[in-house]
């Protein structure tokens, strides 16, 4: 059994996951915006 | 206030600072004062990051800037996702390595002691002053909307942050922030679930008039330097802010240095980096419903109303005429929105603002030191005019709770600077009871909170200048950490004149830009700052492999 340590752990998957979030967002609030303009 | 409301108020408040106090009455050792329980799991860390960070203004000033303007604000919060990645990635595991308790002793061990006593004074002087506006800014909004003495509310708040943060030092800011992020954000969801059904239309009807109305304008992609916020700005210059602020601001740094280990560490910022951007979203969210529902429901021309209550008998009548003709214009426009006549409402929307302008250039030219900033009060009148008793209890916790554990952040990672970066290294070999001094300092550094909340009304630009204070120093701040972390080669002389020369240029920046001199944006000090610590650093050191 392996335990994850901060080491082990894939951060730089997480690291993509959040900025992917971001660039989601930044979508989303653009499509929003553009309905109106 | 209802009895009901000071009861639920009272107690919510009782129980989380009892809490507070019962958890860490008999564990707290000195290493939990300064760096709180290494026994916190991610999830406290991550709420913990976002407590401090989320003061009782952000609650009252954010729904306010949607619903006067739009939610073009969130654009300020991009660059945060981008800064935890930076952190975790470098800030985290160099902290780590070394145990750090303060960002300050990174310093000491990667350049030398100046530079670490330097950047260590910065922070305290920045901080100790933002501190007191912390409480002085919710303090003035509450106290006028519930008729409580401002010096009154003032020391209520500082007094209930102090009782815990002495009694536990940090470990008790952690668990009392986690039921206080968790009483404001159940709050705040009841609060925007009662708004939503109290608007008239239908979901979709409200979205058009927001829309139509220009509050839903979010993303802008103008390069126009007067655009406050823009996509661009709030990838630089809030990348740039967010990094100093979670990279090297003891108050953020200590709550994810108190996790057991740097995976706790860093999940904990990347829960921050993943809320963040939605939270902002939904309060903002509580400003464009809160202007769909006063497009139906007749608001006050002006929300302060302590303001208007000062005008002396005979302003008092020619403010009424105003508000008469307002009314007037309000029950036109609400018929152009029913009938989705979006031209004549702007129309009608254009003349209340005259009439607006009007009112408080009558206001301003009658009343001494008069505060033409009302969007603070636009959410506190609505709790207040429209929620049923015991909720309005609740919603005002609400509000104390991101008072007090902002406050807390900061006045516990105050008092563990002072205590690590300066008492512990000029009179750490005497003998001294670590406990009864770290708590010490904690009282003191609350006090000195409370004075400045006390004396802010004292001077009137003193909250402008806190709200550029951030800026002065941590240009300065983060330039030193990033030449710490990236420059391998520079030594402690060169980032130190860097350091020196960089906040001196900025202290001048500040007053040409005081004076008119010149004009400048508060956020690109930070930009400048930096530049000038990275940029003297590689030049002195130049300089001096050349001399070898």
């Amino acid at each position: 059994m392996t335990i994850k340590t901060s080491q082990t752990l894939n951060w730089k998957k997480y690291y993509v996951g959040v900025i992917a979030l971001l660039v989601v967002e930044i979508v989303l609030f653009y499509f929003i915006t553009r309905d109106f303009v | 206030m209802h009895p009901i409301d000071w009861l639920v108020l009272g107690l919510t408040l009782a129980l989380i600072v009892g809490y507070g106090v019962y958890k860490t009455r008999k564990s707290a050792t000195a290493s939990e004062l300064l760096s709180g329980s290494k026994k916190v799991s991610p999830w406290t860390i991550g709420l913990g990051i976002m407590a401090t960070q989320a003061s009782a203004i952000t609650f009252l000033s954010t729904p306010g800037q949607a619903f006067a303007n739009d939610m073009g604000f969130i654009q300020f919060y991009f660059g945060m996702p981008l800064a935890v990645v930076i952190v975790s990635a470098f800030f985290v595991p160099a902290y780590r390595k070394m145990r750090a308790i303060t960002a300050y002793q990174f310093l000491e061990r990667r350049f030398d002691r100046k530079t670490r006593l330097f950047t260590a004074a910065l922070f305290l002087t920045s901080r100790g002053l933002s501190a007191g506006i912390t409480i002085f800014a919710p303090a003035i909004v509450l106290s006028a909307a519930i008729n409580v003495p401002l010096n009154s509310m003032i020391i209520i708040i500082g007094l209930i942050v102090i009782i815990y943060t002495v009694s536990g030092g940090s470990a008790a800011v952690a668990v009392t922030q986690k039921w206080q992020m968790t009483v404001i954000l159940v709050g705040m969801a009841i609060a925007t679930t009662i708004l939503i059904q109290l608007i008239p239309v239908s979901m979709y009807d409200a979205y058009q008039i927001a829309g139509n109305m220009g509050k839903l304008n979010i993303v802008s992609t103008s390069f126009d330097p007067g655009t406050r916020y823009t996509i661009w700005s709030g990838l630089t210059g809030g990348l740039f802010l967010s990094l100093s602020y979670l990279g090297t601001d003891q108050s953020q740094v200590q709550r994810y240095l108190g996790a057991e280990d740097e995976r706790s560490s860093k999940f904990g910022l990347l829960f921050n980096a993943t809320f963040k951007v939605p939270m902002q979203f939904a309060i903002l969210s509580i400003g464009v419903f809160l202007f769909v529902f006063y497009q139906f429901v007749k608001p006050p021309i002006f929300f302060n109303q302590s303001e208007i209550e000062r005008a002396p008998l005979d302003i008092q009548n020619q403010l009424k005429s105003i508000e008469f003709e307002h009314a007037l214009v309000w029950d036109n426009k609400r018929e152009a929105l029913i009938h989705a006549d979006w031209k004549s409402a702007h129309r009608f929307n254009d003349r209340q603002e005259a009439l607006r302008a009007d009112y408080m250039d009558l206001l301003n030219s009658n009343l001494k030191n008069f505060q033409t900033k009302d969007t603070d009060y636009v959410f506190i009148t609505f709790i207040l005019n429209n929620l049923p008793n015991g909720l309005i209890g609740l919603l005002l916790a609400v509000i104390i709770c991101a008072a007090m554990s902002s406050t807390a952040g900061e006045v516990s990672a105050l008092a563990t600077t002072t205590y690590v970066d300066y008492y512990k290294v000029f009179f750490g070999h005497r003998n001294h009871d670590e406990k009864r001094t770290i708590r010490s300092l904690v009282l003191l550094w609350g006090i000195a909170a409370i004075f400045v909340a006390l004396a802010a009304p004292l001077y009137e630009n003193l909250i402008q200048l806190v709200n550029v204070l951030g800026s002065l120093f941590y240009g300065t701040i983060l330039g030193i950490f990033l030449v710490g972390l990236f420059l391998k080669n520079i030594g402690g002389n060169q980032v130190f004149i860097g350091g020196f020369v960089a906040q001196t240029v900025i202290f001048i920046c500040h007053y040409l830009n005081s004076q008119d001199y010149i004009t400048l944006g508060f956020l690109w000090y930070n930009v400048i700052a930096t530049f000038i610590v990275i940029t003297i650093s590689i030049a002195l050191n130049t300089l001096i492999n050349k001399g070898k």
